[in-house]
């Protein structure tokens, strides 16, 4: 079986001789400095060429939203462009330092003991996800709630989806913390050694409770959950949130509240693997969904989670620029469906535009849930 | 220094720049030479900077600087003729270079004909940097009416480059259908219904036989019917001819394009070509078909260098893709996309909702090309597809699905990023 990096390695050549160079790929970008040269970038990206500054922090940011593969004429694929680049870099070792810090934040480093004391300290706050931080016992069952290092998120749709979970009576588990990490921050820092191994070892860990269906809330994790399946062959369905409640609503009894909602893409759901539809299908049940002009799956925009430790200044700015797109569809709702998405538009609230779960909005609107918390 | 190969390559195209890459990395010890007249730049990128998306240095390829950085020696001039006798190469007006291993990577030009009128002012064909340059000077002193001949996909770039700019587009066509290389008829009307609705006046069936000018500058356009087209501008894009014209009487054997075998190699010792200017024969006695495309002219650079310094690869580049944008539309062909007149072949068509469209062609169960029509998703599973040479006869009669689809693609031939 190839290495990602001889996957890469396989592919980069031939997609820097597709690029025919129209540009289109970087006028597109949420991330890139518009000044930079595409000859530059595709100059750098050839194996065995220096990396300029520019393009080091470039390829640092970028968070493989993939937009850049829907506008390109050719299909050339610039994110497995870029994500070589990554690799590029990580084995130059020029990784621009604000980027391996919050990598380390991510669980980069898997350092056992600096792990084992974040556990056992903020293990308390998450209440009964608490004991399921890198457990090492499963049960076996048809369903996974594959929750990450996001299990210690102050985001509530993690206990939502427990909640839906047992108010159905269905038989699930839990597998979440640092130890089964799913590999993507490891990937974006082009360390796709690591990142294969831990993509190894979660699907070791899925194994144990050899599951039908993985649901996780967090995109990227479920990127990794696809790419794995796909890899390995593996025989579990992996499931973001709103396609999971898809398959419940007749018995959760979803009410249509009669409120307007806008809805925020996640690049990897609705773009990467084209599936805009779940999470409209869910909310247009118990909402009006109205859309902002950046939505669907050739038209997403990023949430800013690139520049939420890089570039903190812009992300103010994508967010006051995002939230004055959600206000302007006459909504006082934002839904989105990963928890990345949530955690960075929470870092700078709008007034004018609440940003909600998915999953947090069909509990509000379920009568099963309604009845089980009376 | 006296060891090292001397290579010399002619033509700054995609497919020169490609071998010159890759001999740096083969041979770095090795001698580099270009000879071409122009500098490199993305061809297919001409449209956008026609149609002010980028600016104009935004065309050019490489970073400033790049030549010389790479070790390149690279001469500005125009090939006169080669001997391949004394391996010496005479460029512009008398002056000359030896060469151990050369590359003839000229590309192709548009193609005209002897029309009356042809050195007018105001008729340009679309094929390089300096014309998109004429165009738009043309345009900028006034010019508001134009004439497209031909009924390619080149003539439907163009006529998007001309209406964005707010002209007035006339398109002569031959026959009587458009894209017929390139798309079945339902592909191409998808193409052809953008055309209609921009309100550009289709005469199929005419052929122009002269233009007029007054003054040297073109006025109009007389028909072989004997109609005349009032027009400012005149821009033939009837077809390429490869610039192979410098090779008369070195040897080097030609049948419109160079002839090169399967390993890119012509008919002359240690002389290769590649890109647009040569034609594979790929079975003895079979006819040779230049390609033409992107793609293929820089896989076909990097083959011929790979040989060039003493390797023994033959060409091969997998499944054909070309794939590119007009109007609002993206779209691919694949492998075998439009074979004709052969019955061994049947097609399997979509239409889907999205106004998007796609056809297999299909060999004895398995895919052997694809017409793409803005369901870019499919490109890359179907490739993998067509590569991996499997039975789709089960997938045909469950229909398709995106996880189908990728599930149908080995494991090794998936890409997984």
């Amino acid at each position: 079986m190839r290495t990602f990096l001889e996957e890469l390695e396989n592919w980069v050549d031939y997609n820097l001789k597709n690029c025919i160079g129209v540009d289109e790929c970087m006028k597109v970008c949420p991330v890139v400095d518009p000044a930079l040269p595409l000859k530059i970038l595709n100059e750098a990206t050839r194996p065995g060429t220096p990396v300029p500054p520019e393009v080091a922090r470039f390829a640092a940011e970028c968070v493989q939203c993939g937009r850049c593969d829907t506008v390109c004429p050719t299909t050339a694929g610039r994110s497995i462009m870029m994500l070589y680049l990554k690799a590029k870099l990580a084995m130059q070792d020029i990784e621009p330092e604000a980027y391996r810090k919050y990598l380390r934040m991510k669980g980069h480093d898997r350092n056992p003991l600096l792990i084992g004391a974040f556990n056992l300290v903020f293990k308390r706050k998450i209440g009964r996800l608490g004991r399921h931080v890198d457990k090492k016992k499963f049960k076996k069952t048809p369903l996974l709630f594959y929750l990450g290092c996001y299990i210690f998120t102050p985001t509530g749709s993690a206990h939502q989806l427990i909640d839906i979970a047992e108010a159905l009576g269905l038989d699930y588990e839990v597998l979440g913390g640092f130890r089964s990490c799913c590999g993507w921050p490891q990937l974006l820092a082009g360390e796709t050694g690591p990142a294969e191994d831990y993509h190894e070892h979660l699907l070791h860990l899925i194994e144990k409770s050899d599951p039908e269906e993985v649901v996780t809330g967090c995109a990227e994790c479920f990127a990794s959950l696809v790419k794995i399946k796909r890899k390995y062959n593996a025989k579990f369905k992996p499931l973001t949130p709103s396609m999971w409640v898809l398959n419940h609503t007749d018995r959760l009894g979803l009410e249509h509240s009669g409120e307007k909602v806008t809805y925020h893409d996640s690049c990897h759901i609705s773009r990467k693997f084209n599936m805009p539809g779940p999470a409209r299908e869910l909310l247009s049940k118990i909402a009006d969904v109205v859309e902002m002009e950046r939505s669907g799956a050739r038209n997403t925009w990023c949430c800013g989670y690139w520049a939420m430790k890089t570039n903190p200044e812009q992300l103010k700015e994508i967010h006051r620029d995002r939230f004055e797109e959600a206000a302007g569809t006459g909504t006082e709702k934002m839904a989105v469906e990963c928890v990345t998405c949530l955690e960075s538009f929470n870092l700078h609230p709008d007034a004018r535009v609440k940003v909600v779960d998915v999953i947090e909005m069909a509990v509000e609107n379920s009568r099963l849930m309604k009845e089980k918390t009376r | 220094m006296g060891d090292s190969k001397k290579y010399v390559i002619i033509g700054a195209g995609i497919a020169g720049i490609s071998a010159a890459e890759e001999l740096l990395r083969l041979d770095p010890a090795g001698d580099i030479t270009i000879i071409s007249d122009e500098d490199f730049y993305f061809r297919a990128a001409l449209s956008e900077y026609f149609q002010g998306k980028i600016e104009r240095n935004e065309v050019f390829g490489k970073p400033e600087g790049w030549f010389e950085s790479a070790g390149i020696d690279f001469i500005r001039g125009t090939v006169k003729s080669i001997d391949t006798g004394s391996q010496r190469i005479t460029y512009n007006e008398s002056d000359s270079v030896p060469y151990d291993k050369l590359l003839i990577a000229t590309g192709a030009s548009a193609l005209t004909m002897p029309w009356p009128g042809l050195d007018l002012e105001g008729v340009c064909t679309y094929r390089g940097l300096g014309c998109v340059d004429t165009f738009l000077r043309e345009i900028e002193e006034g010019a508001k009416r134009v004439v497209v001949l031909g009924g390619g996909i080149l003539s439907f770039e163009l006529i998007d480059n001309f209406l964005q700019l707010g002209l007035e587009v006339t398109m002569l066509v031959r026959g009587d259908r458009l894209l017929g290389l390139l798309f079945d008829e339902d592909g191409a009307k998808i193409i052809e219904d953008q055309l209609y609705a921009r309100g550009v006046d289709v005469r199929f069936n005419t052929e122009a036989e002269s233009f007029q000018g007054i003054n040297g500058n073109v006025t109009g356009l007389i028909t072989k019917a004997g109609e005349t087209i009032p027009c400012d501008l005149i821009a033939p894009a009837i077809g390429t001819r490869a610039d192979v014209k410098f090779l008369d009487g070195s040897g080097v054997e030609v049948e419109r394009s160079v002839i090169v075998d399967g390993f890119l190699r012509t008919s002359a010792e240690d002389v290769y070509a590649a890109g647009d200017c040569c034609a594979m024969r790929a079975d003895p006695g079979g006819r040779p078909v230049p390609t033409r495309t992107w793609l293929t002219s820089a896989l076909q650079g990097q083959a011929a260098a790979v040989n060039m310094t003493g390797g023994d690869r033959p060409f091969s580049e997998g499944v054909m893709l070309n794939s590119s944008s007009v109007f609002e539309s993206f779209y691919a062909v694949l492998g075998l996309f439009n074979p004709r007149n052969d019955s061994s072949y049947t097609f399997r068509s979509w239409k889907f909702e999205d106004g998007s469209y796609m056809r297999w062609t299909i060999e004895k169960g398995r895919i052997a090309g694809a017409i793409i029509i803005d369901a870019m998703k499919y490109v890359w599973p179907v490739r993998q597809l067509i590569e991996s040479r499997i039975d789709v006869t089960g997938l045909l009669e469950s229909g398709i699905e995106d996880e189908d689809l990728l599930a149908m693609v080995p494991q090794e031939q998936q890409v997984l990023f």
